[in-house]
């Protein structure tokens, strides 16, 4: 099986300001506090040495399931 | 699209990380972004110098500590998102403490702070321009503030050098949070510093000012250079020059002021804005000053010919509480170097 990694070509970022504020995308766009914005995945750090700005840990991709065992005691293991 | 000219001018400051006692710590982080007053970034190149005096010449002067940079820049005071500006001044660790709103104390402390200053913008060909002031020590923070507009601040320091690229600026202006004249002598819930001169709080004054110097000369740093790119700057004394001041109209409360006996003021001396909101709303900045010298008290005429007196001083000898920053804000915690 080919261990194929696709790397997201683009983050989210949350604004972590206290109050609204701008950025630059090819003019100045105002955010509100808590809003989120998309960025090239290359460009992470440096929008990350702002001190407002965080990364939108993204949940991983749903890994195949095992197929469903039976129930068991909890406490089977541990005797 | 066009732009504004000036109008995408940038400021960041953040403090260079502790690595272990090395000369200038490492590469900063946090950066705290704000933009300036038009114009308000200046910098210039410099070069170390000394001087060569022998008998039979003049004095040469030969410049063999290598080039670093003096830098300066004005902005409108915040309520947040200046804090570690004035950290870079005070030297010491910033606390933070509340639960919305913050508080956040920033200690004076005998060390010298480094940290880093980006400036962005776009040239005439609205392109950006990125340029990085490594190393930075601030000499030199003044606030004033009259009854036309906002608690202003400048700042000025050196660098050990300087880089430029093109950059387009990645991260976020916060929103400036005025520190208005209305702001000023009033208390808040969080914050209940009182306005006082001397430990008096029914004063009235026209308008404040307050100068921290921590000035690092030419020949404290004009050494151990190996090479004309580096220099090393070898510290200060951590003495700082504090001078503060105001306008007051002519009356009683003046005449008091000025004729205290032994022109020492031992009381509390509080210059505290407060923005009148409730709870996570409240913001607050407060400049306290320890035991102060009246150093002048000139006469001016202000506004319908009614006579005023500038009262300035400067700080007495101390080693706590010469003066604290203290601010009152939305920001849980500050980025710590």
């Amino acid at each position: 099986m080919s261990d194929k990694k696709t790397t997201p070509k683009t983050v989210e970022l949350v604004y972590t300001g206290v109050v609204s504020g701008s950025y630059w995308d090819g003019g100045w766009k105002k955010i509100a506090v808590g809003g989120t914005i998309e960025v090239p995945a290359a460009d992470k750090d440096k929008w990350l040495t702002a001190s407002t700005w965080e990364l939108v840990e993204t949940k991983p991709a749903p890994k195949k399931v095992k197929k469903a065992e039976p129930k068991t005691d909890d406490n089977k293991e541990s005797e | 699209m066009a732009y504004y000219i000036g109008t995408n001018t940038v400021v960041g400051v953040g403090i260079n990380a502790d690595n272990g006692g090395s000369t200038y710590g490492g590469a900063p982080a946090g950066f705290d972004y704000f933009r300036i007053k038009p114009g308000g970034f200046k910098y210039e190149p410099k070069n170390a110098k000394n001087v060569v005096e022998e008998l039979d010449v003049d004095p040469t002067m030969v410049c063999v500590g290598g080039l670093y940079y003096t830098w300066s820049l004005e902005c409108v005071m915040s309520y947040s998102y200046r804090e570690q500006l004035l950290q870079l001044i005070a030297g010491g660790s910033i606390s933070d403490a509340g639960a919305g709103p913050y508080e956040h104390t920033v200690a004076l402390a005998d060390q010298l702070l480094f940290g880093g200053i980006e400036v962005y913008y776009t040239d005439q060909t609205e392109t950006w321009v990125k340029e990085v002031f490594e190393n930075c020590a601030v000499t030199a923070v003044g606030f004033s503030q009259d009854a036309e507009g906002a608690l202003q601040l400048s700042v000025s320091g050196i660098a050990t050098g300087m880089s430029r690229s093109a950059s387009s600026f990645a991260g976020s202006i916060a929103d400036t949070e005025p520190i208005c004249w209305r702001d000023f002598g009033q208390t808040g819930t969080v914050s209940t510093a009182d306005f006082s001169l001397d430990g008096v709080t029914d004063r009235r004054i026209a308008s404040l000012s307050c100068d921290v110097g921590a000035s690092i000369s030419e020949g404290d740093f004009d050494m151990a250079a190996s090479t004309p790119a580096a220099l090393s700057f070898l510290g200060r004394s951590g003495a700082r020059d504090i001078k503060w001041g105001f306008d007051i109209r002519m009356d009683a409360d003046s005449y008091t002021l000025i004729d205290a006996t032994d022109t020492v003021w031992d009381g509390d001396n509080i210059f505290a804005w407060n923005n009148g909101q409730a709870a996570a709303a409240e913001r607050a900045f407060v400049l306290t000053f320890g035991d102060s010298y009246v150093d002048g008290a000139s006469r001016t005429l202000g506004a319908w010919g009614r006579e005023t007196r500038s009262i300035s001083l400067i700080a007495k000898d101390g080693t706590t509480g010469i003066i604290d920053f203290y601010f009152v804000n939305g920001r849980s915690t500050i980025p710590a170097p």
